[in-house]
């Protein structure tokens, strides 16, 4: 099993690299997103006004979407008879499990360009860069285990990217209300991580539930 | 539902006084039954610490009096204001109270004795049947039969949509989808009526229709999926491929409903009773009174709810039938 997941993940992997243009269009994306938010904030000449909690709402509301725009595509651009082929080659749970990995390791690396890009154009609140950067891991990968279900839920219904976003975005929600209140404590200085450990331990609880409930759905899902 | 409420302080006024004045108190009651000479009729204020009974009494008409009382200048006080419970008690109307009705200030720092008296109170129910009397809620307090039990119902029909999805995974009977999708847009009717009703109420006790609290969020967040479910359901033709898949979203939504409406409301803080710290309906508020009216509310309700699930799966069993005929 986990041979078929690392093979998987190499084939994801692999594929992006090939279609290098895919996940420059996501970057490009955030960035884009960020200087909209820019633009507009320096019009009205707001940009010093961003307080930290407005700062949060934009990074998260951005980062929401951004997830997605980036994971949609994941059972979309496979076609039906590659997926008939792994079918006949490796159990389900390996195609969905891989999928997440995948998507999380893409979620990451997208949360930190978007920090970098937030950071650069809005100046940056975040005081404490462990405890930010361990919500935007525990953020990403359960934006992108809720996402990667979705998206293949939503790509039975061939990919409509409206519906993906209805499917979603209630059902990230409660992710969000935790991950946002849980991010916060990352603009003050003198926050522990003993402080916040309520706060991990209902996220992490939050991941291992998506990644079960996931093993257990997808191969209803799967089977066409 | 005519049943009239309990008896209860609506206000007083003034609310402070300083150490070592008289003062005499406007009491506004509501559907209280104040007679002149009514030797049982008892006014004091208490605290943890202090009783003090009125001086002398007044009655302006069944819902209003006037009462007068000395504050010693020695009275011991705690704190800069001392926050006083206002008691009364008479023969029909029982014992009702404000808490925190009454607040006296202390004007130097020197302590003093407490003071004591002799009149002792117990709780008393008033005659006949009634309705609490809540602060905030008032009459109000009868939407609790509507209001509750229609996102009970909601709830225990998002269930059986859950438990009909999870039975047509695991063997794909075609009932099972038609029972799961009836039941979670006869749930998405209640939710309706739920949040309406709780809107109004909200306007009422809190005074905005919407107000941020997880659980009024928790509820629009269950019918924004139980509402996305009907968009999935439409934008697939094929019929075993609808099923599966909308089952499949049900279960997932419906996991992570209950997570958000039971989990979530326990971290944060709530306006609702039983979360958050406030107290639920229970500990105080559903009396004797309330108690099977309400109970009985819930079970019609429910009842209610699964009649019309089962009129909506047997027309559409029928429409089936009939457009196949065709």
């Amino acid at each position: 099993m986990f041979r078929e997941i690392s093979l998987l993940i190499k084939k994801d992997l692999l594929l992006e690299w090939r279609m290098r243009y895919a996940i420059g269009g996501i970057v490009l994306y955030v960035v884009a997103t960020v200087f909209v938010i820019y633009i507009i904030l320096s019009s009205e000449k707001a940009t010093e006004l961003v307080s930290y909690r407005w700062w949060s709402v934009l990074f998260w509301i951005t980062m929401l979407f951004t997830a997605v725009n980036a994971i949609a595509k994941s059972f979309t651009q496979e076609n039906k008879e590659r997926l008939l082929y792994y079918y006949t080659l490796v159990r389900p749970q390996s195609v969905i499990l891989s999928k997440m990995l995948y998507n999380m390791l893409l979620m990451l690396l997208l949360s930190v360009i978007g920090m970098v890009v937030f950071s650069l154009m809005l100046g940056t609140p975040v005081k404490n860069y462990p405890l930010f950067l361990l919500a935007l891991l525990f953020g990403g990968s359960g934006l992108s285990f809720v996402l990667t279900l979705v998206s293949s839920i939503a790509a039975k219904a061939d990919g409509n990217a409206t519906l993906m976003a209805i499917l979603s975005l209630p059902v990230m929600l409660p992710l969000i209300m935790v991950l946002q209140q849980f991010a916060g404590n990352a603009f003050f200085i003198n926050i522990q991580l003993a402080d916040v450990l309520k706060e991990v331990a209902a996220l992490a609880a939050f991941d291992v539930l998506l990644v079960a409930m996931s093993c257990i759905l997808f191969p209803y899902l799967w089977r066409d | 539902m005519y049943l009239p409420l309990g008896p209860g302080i609506v206000r007083v006024t003034p609310a402070s006084v300083q150490r070592g004045a008289t003062i005499s108190i406007d009491i506004q009651g509501y559907n209280t039954h104040f007679k002149e000479d009514d030797p049982s009729l008892n006014v004091i204020l208490k605290n943890d610490n202090n009783l003090l009974c009125a001086s002398e009494i007044t009655i302006g008409s069944s819902s209003v009096i006037n009462a007068e009382y000395g504050i010693p200048p020695d009275l011991r006080t705690n704190n800069k204001k001392d926050y006083y419970n206002l008691i009364i008690y008479n023969e029909q109307d029982g014992t009702f109270f404000l808490r925190d009705a009454f607040a006296v200030e202390r004007a130097d720092t020197a302590k003093g004795i407490s003071m004591k008296c002799t009149t002792i109170l117990e709780m008393v129910s008033p005659e006949g049947k009634n309705f609490p009397y809540r602060e905030i809620l008032y009459e109000s307090i009868r939407n609790l039969f509507f209001h509750v039990p229609m996102w009970f119902t909601m709830i225990f029909l998002m269930l059986i949509a859950f438990i009909g999805s999870i039975l047509y995974l695991s063997n794909g009977k075609e009932e099972y989808d038609l029972i799961a999708s009836s039941a979670a847009g006869v749930g998405v009717f209640f939710g309706t009526l739920g949040i309406l009703t709780g809107m109004q109420w909200a306007n009422f006790t809190w005074g905005a229709p919407w107000v941020n609290d997880p659980k009024l969020n928790g509820a629009a967040l269950g019918m924004l999926v139980y509402l996305a479910y009907f968009v999935l359901r439409g934008s697939l033709n094929d019929e075993t491929k609808r099923a599966r898949v909308s089952a499949v979203y049900s279960v997932f939504a419906f996991v992570i409903f209950i997570v958000f409406i039971f989990v979530i409301p326990r971290l944060t803080q709530s306006l609702h009773p039983g979360s958050g710290g406030n107290p639920g309906f229970n500990t105080y508020d559903l009396d004797s009174v309330m108690r099977p009216v309400f109970y009985s509310a819930v079970a019609g309700f429910i009842i209610l709810g699964c009649w019309m699930l089962s009129l909506t799966v047997r027309y559409r069993q029928l429409f089936k039938i009939q457009s196949e005929k065709n």
